[in-house]
């Protein structure tokens, strides 16, 4: 009968050792887990919001005009004739 | 009358000795000549760092350290705020990423097999290349928000009566400095520990197990004991990194001369200061005051890499007294 409830209390905290090992490499697994979601929603964030933005305009070299007066020149050739028209 | 032979053979051993230990003595000068340049390096960036802020050390003296008031307008500078949140913010990322990244490191070391260990590796070490700008720029855009709207409710909820997770909730301030700079240092932390974990001889493992430990009866009982000098060396790379950090933490910290005891609300550390007010240093006071900030974070640095190589020898002596080897 002892050896019986000896086998018994045996079998029970060998059960909770295994249970509380593998509950631990199991949070382990989870950290790993929980370390590379930040990598995932940075690398994810820079590709959605940097390739939308992405254009062959942005990779054209700047143009060698001020910045002042890139911004006050229009793109179209329309555009630019109306404002040299209007200078004049 | 010719020479021997063997008088001949010896004298050309000599020369060719002599030769030898004449390299030798260059190498052994030059490594030496290169060692001591990395002490003139610091020497000197401390002799720099002390003659440009000594206007500020002469008119403020040890009251830089103890007063709250930054004052750029009246040319008023105390230190405090910023050395509390250095320390704060490197506080709260170390409670963040020691846990995880020896998690982390113990999930490579012994639980995932070779092929998956090594791309995880790859991935974790991964998040040590991403830029601190870039890192800010996710902080600010994602990560800020996301904390003001689902972790810091819960907190001052669940812990409101502490004074931490008391005050209003924003997207900017200690705690968002805290998780990023957590997120940033866990692969340092992380990395060093797996290497430190790997080298763990398997017989400390077979024997433990032998014995009838489980596997996390071995990590407790044989593996941290045998490494706990690396782990350490790891967490204080990882606080080094972490005070220093500057643009990051700059971008998300909100700036703030104030020190509060609330961690939603926004601080600064010496290096976000020093980033964010040094292009807008217009007097003389302004800019020693600034570069005193940075002579406390080069002293904070080297004293906590002293305090990190006296606790790693209390532990090889107390691991000699208990093991003897």
């Amino acid at each position: 009968m002892a050896a019986g409830v000896s086998s018994l209390h045996g079998e029970t905290s060998y059960r909770y050792r295994k249970f509380k090992s593998d509950s631990m490499m199991a949070v382990t697994v989870g950290a790993t887990v929980l370390t590379l979601i930040p990598l995932f929603l940075v690398l994810g964030y820079l590709l959605t919001k940097g390739v939308a933005s992405l254009n062959w305009r942005s990779l054209r070299p700047c143009p060698r005009r001020s910045a002042k007066k890139a911004a006050e020149w229009p793109t179209r050739s329309s555009a630019r004739s109306r404002w040299w028209g209007s200078r004049a | 009358m010719a020479e021997s032979i063997p008088t001949v053979r010896r004298e050309r051993a000599r020369t060719h000795v002599q030769v030898r230990l004449f390299g030798d003595r260059i190498f052994n000068t030059a490594t030496f000549v290169l060692a001591l340049s990395i002490l003139a390096l610091l020497f000197g960036l401390a002799v720099a760092l002390i003659a440009t802020s000594f206007p500020a050390i002469r008119a403020f003296g040890l009251h830089f350290f103890v007063t709250t008031e930054w004052d750029p307008v009246n040319d008023q500078y105390g230190a405090l705020p910023f050395i509390y949140g250095t320390f704060v913010s490197s506080l709260i990322a170390l409670v963040v990423a020691v846990p995880l990244s020896l998690g982390v490191a113990l999930c490579l070391s012994e639980m995932a097999p070779d092929w998956l260990s090594h791309r995880l590796g790859f991935l974790v070490d991964l998040l040590a290349a991403i830029p601190s700008v870039v890192y800010g720029l996710w902080a600010i855009f994602v990560m800020g928000p996301w904390i003001r709207d689902y972790v810091e409710p819960p907190l001052a909820h669940s812990f409101g009566w502490l004074p931490f997770f008391q005050g209003p909730k924003v997207s900017v301030g200690m705690l968002s400095a805290g998780i990023i700079l957590a997120i940033m240092i866990i692969p340092y932390i992380s990395s060093v520990c797996t290497d430190v974990f790997r080298v763990v001889p398997h017989t400390q493992r077979e024997a433990a197990l032998a014995l009838g430990a489980t596997k996390w009866e071995m990590v407790i009982t044989a593996v941290i004991p045998y490494g706990m000098t690396g782990v350490i060396g790891a967490i204080i790379l990882g606080l080094g990194r972490a005070l220093g950090e500057t643009i990051a933490v700059a971008m998300v910290i909100g700036n703030s001369a104030e020190i509060s005891a609330s961690l939603f609300k926004p601080a600064a550390t010496l290096a976000s200061v020093i980033a964010n007010e040094f292009a807008e240093a217009t007097s003389d006071m302004y800019v020693a005051a600034l570069i005193e900030l940075g002579l406390v974070l080069l002293i904070l640095g080297i004293a906590l890499n002293v305090v990190a190589r006296l606790l790693v020898l209390g532990v090889q002596q107390r691991r000699y007294r208990e093991t003897g080897k």
